[in-house]
C-alpha cells in the first residue's frame, strides 16, 4: 500500500525527483531534486533519498552487548537540491524542525551572526568538553597559524613587500581589511594567528567583479579537522552574480557538504544558509548601489543519510504526514513564523549570558 | 465533556494561543472551576497532542505550538489553582548535562511534562553535576531528568547519579535519561529508572515511574 502511495507521489513529482545514477556495481546513488521554495525542494530531496538510496552503516549506529548491531542502516545517496526562489514561502517545512520555530531563529543566529561562537572550547583544557568549531567560526573568522616566514613579510614596508612577486601570499594577504592578525598566549609563548573573514572577502570581490569564479569560503582545515571525532560536514560555499533578462544582479549559491543527517539537520542548515545569501546579497547591494536579488539555491551532499535509528521515525510522522495532509498542512511561512522569531530573539540574550556564565 | 472543554482542547490541539486564552477566560467568567478547565481541557488537549505526535500525525514545531497554547492557559490559571492549593502531579527537575549545548531535545521533553501537569524546574544547558544534586535538594522533586546529546557528555549522567547517591538523595527520585546517543543498555548501566528515545515517551516514561513508585 505505502509502496503503491510512494509510486504515485513520484509519478506526480517526476519534473522535480530524478535519479542520476543508480544504487547497483558499487555505486553510490546519485540523486537530484528540485522545488520553487525551500520546503518543496527538501521534501522532495528526502523523498528521493528514501526511494532511490542505499543502505550503508554509520559508525554511530549503537551496538549491543554481544556486539551486533541494533540499528537498521542509514539510507544514503549523493543529493543535488536545487531550489529556484529560495525566499518564496512557504520557506519552513514542520517535517525537518527536530525543535519549534524559536530554534530555527537561534540557529540562524548561530550560522550567520556568531551568538555561540564563545561556546568554542579552549583545546589546551582537557576538561573543556564544549564545541570545537562553529559554521560562523569557520567562515567569519576561518583561522590558520601564522609562519614566522609569513610574520617576517607581513612586517615589512609596502614597498619591500613589492619585491616578493608571489601576491597570493599570506603577506599580501594580511594587508586586506577581511583579515585579522592575532596574538595568544599558549603556555607562557606568544603565538601568532590570522583570521580570515570568507564571507566579507566573498562581499567585497563580488562588488569589484560579480562575475568571480572566486567567490568562495571553506571550513575544512586538514591539519585540524582529518583525525577528529565529529569535523565539519559543511565544506564549502560559492557565490556568483549574473544579470537576469532585466539586467538586474542576480546571487547564485553553492554549498557543498561531506556528510549530512537529512532528516534532522538538512532543513535547517539550508534554512540558516539562505539567510546568510540574504546578507551577502543586501551587502553587495550596498557596496554596487543597486539591489541584488536572490537568485537560485544548489546545495549538494557527498553523503546525505537518514540514520538507520530514525528511519521509524521518517516513515511513521515523514510519510504518514506526507500521504495524510496536504502540502500547506506540512509546512509554514517564514512571514508566519516571525513572532516566535521575535520571543527567542528577546531570549537569547539571557539565555547566552547564563551558557556562558557557567 | 461540556462543549467549552472541547473547543478549549480543540484549540489547543491546532496550536491557537490566543484561542486558548480567550477561551479559557471565556470559561472562568463563566465560573467554571479553573482544576477542571485544567484536568478537562488543558490537559485533556495536550495528552492528545501527545497521542498525535506518538502515531507521527504531527511534526515537533505543531507540539511545540500546542505547548506554548497549554502554557498560556495555565498562566491564567495559575493564580486560582494556588488559591484552591490544586496540586499538580509532581516537580520534575530537568537539565542538559555538563559540557552539552544542545538543549532543543530537552526543551522539547520540558514542553511535554509541562503539558502532562508537571510542575518542571529547568536549570538549562551545560549542567555540572553538582548543581543537579543541589537542584534536588531544593525542589525535591519527584523525577530528574538528563538529557546529553554527545557521547562526550553522556558520562556526566553516571557522575551525577553517583553523586547523588553519596549526598543520600537517590532513593528520593526517579532518573530519566535521554538524548541522541543514550540507549536503554546505557540507562541500566548507570542505574537510571527511566530510559526515553524521545520526547513523545518521555511523558509516559514518566507516568510509570510514578505509578511504580
Amino acid at each position: 500500500m505505502e509502496k503503491e502511495k510512494l509510486k504515485a507521489v513520484l509519478e506526480e513529482k517526476k519534473d522535480k525527483i530524478y535519479l542520476i545514477t543508480p544504487a547497483q556495481g558499487g555505486n553510490i546513488p546519485i540523486v537530484a531534486a528540485s522545488g520553487q521554495s525551500l520546503a518543496e525542494a527538501w521534501e522532495n530531496a528526502m523523498i528521493g533519498l528514501y526511494v532511490y538510496g542505499c543502505q550503508i552503516r554509520t559508525q554511530y549506529d549503537t551496538k549491543d552487548k554481544e556486539g551486533n548491531y541494533v540499528d537498521p542502516p542509514s539510507q544514503d545517496c549523493t543529493m543535488l537540491i536545487s531550489i529556484d526562489s529560495p525566499l518564496s514561502e512557504p520557506m519552513i517545512h514542520m517535517g525537518g524542525i527536530p525543535g519549534g520555530f524559536e530554534d530555527l531563529e537561534e540557529y540562524v543566529q548561530e550560522v550567520r551572526d556568531g551568538i555561540k561562537d564563545s561556546w568554542i572550547r579552549d583545546p589546551l583544557d582537557p576538561e573543556d568538553t564544549r564545541w570545537q568549531y562553529t559554521y560562523h567560526q569557520r567562515l567569519f573568522s576561518y583561522e590558520l597559524p601564522l609562519s614566522e616566514y609569513d610574520r617576517f613579510l607581513y612586517q615589512l614596508p609596502p614597498e619591500e613587500k613589492e619585491k616578493f612577486h608571489a601576491k597570493e601570499t599570506a603577506h599580501f594577504l594580511l594587508d586586506h581589511d577581511y583579515v585579522r592578525v592575532v596574538e595568544k598566549e599558549i603556555k607562557g609563548k606568544k603565538q601568532t594567528f590570522v583570521q580570515i573573514n570568507q564571507i566579507q572577502y566573498i562581499i567585497e570581490k563580488l562588488s569589484q567583479q560579480p562575475f568571480t569564479r572566486q567567490a568562495q569560503a571553506i571550513t575544512w582545515q586538514p591539519y585540524m579537522d582529518t583525525d577528529i571525532y565529529d569535523p565539519a560536514c559543511l565544506q564549502s560555499m560559492w557565490f556568483r552574480i549574473l544579470e537576469d533578462e532585466n539586467q538586474q544582479p542576480t546571487l547564485n549559491m553553492n554549498i557543498r557538504f561531506r556528510s549530512r543527517d537529512a532528516y534532522d539537520a538538512s532543513f535547517m542548515n539550508c534554512f540558516a544558509f539562505i539567510h546568510i545569501m540574504e546578507y551577502v546579497a543586501q551587502e553587495v547591494s550596498k557596496r554596487i548601489g543597486q539591489e541584488v536579488k536572490i537568485g537560485r539555491y544548489m546545495d549538494q551532499s557527498d553523503s546525505f543519510h537518514i540514520y538507520g535509528k530514525r528511519l521509524a521515525d521518517f516513515e511513521n510522522r515523514f510519510l504518514a504526514n506526507l500521504f495524510g495532509r496536504d502540502f500547506s498542512g506540512r509546512t509554514f511561512s517564514r512571514k508566519d513564523a516571525e513572532p516566535y522569531f521575535q520571543e527567542r530573539r528577546k531570549q537569547l540574550k539571557e539565555k547566552l549570558a547564563s551558557f556562558n556564565k557557567k | 465533556m461540556p462543549k467549552t472543554f472541547q473547543d478549549i482542547a480543540s484549540k489547543l490541539y491546532n496550536g491557537h494561543e490566543k484561542a486558548v486564552v480567550a477561551l479559557v477566560q471565556e470559561a472562568l467568567e463563566q465560573g467554571m472551576s479553573p482544576e477542571k478547565i485544567l484536568n478537562k481541557a488543558l490537559i485533556v488537549g495536550m495528552d492528545k497532542v501527545g497521542q498525535a505526535f506518538k502515531d507521527g500525525r504531527l511534526f515537533v514545531p505543531e507540539v511545540l505550538m500546542a505547548a506554548r497554547a497549554m502554557q498560556a492557559g495555565l498562566d491564567l490559571l495559575r493564580p486560582f489553582l494556588s488559591k484552591s492549593n490544586s496540586a499538580r502531579i509532581g516537580k520534575y527537575v530537568i537539565g542538559v548535562v555538563k559540557g552539552d549545548l544542545h538543549d532543543i531535545g530537552k526543551n522539547l521533553v520540558k514542553m511535554m511534562m509541562e503539558g502532562a501537569g508537571f510542575e518542571t524546574i529547568d536549570l538549562g544547558a551545560n549542567v555540572p553535576p553538582e548543581v543537579f544534586v543541589t537542584a534536588v535538594k531544593e525542589h525535591k522533586p519527584k523525577i530528574l531528568g538528563m538529557s546529553a546529546l554527545l557521547t562526550t557528555t553522556m558520562p556526566q549522567m553516571r557522575v551525577t547519579i553517583e553523586l547523588l547517591k553519596e549526598a543520600g538523595l537517590r532513593s528520593s527520585i526517579k532518573i530519566m535519561v535521554g538524548g541522541a546517543p543514550v540507549t536503554a543498555d546505557f540507562a541500566q548501566q548507570i542505574e537510571a529508572d527511566g530510559y526515553t528515545p524521545d520526547a513523545a515517551t518521555a511523558v509516559d516514561v514518566a507516568r510509570q515511574l510514578l505509578s511504580s513508585s
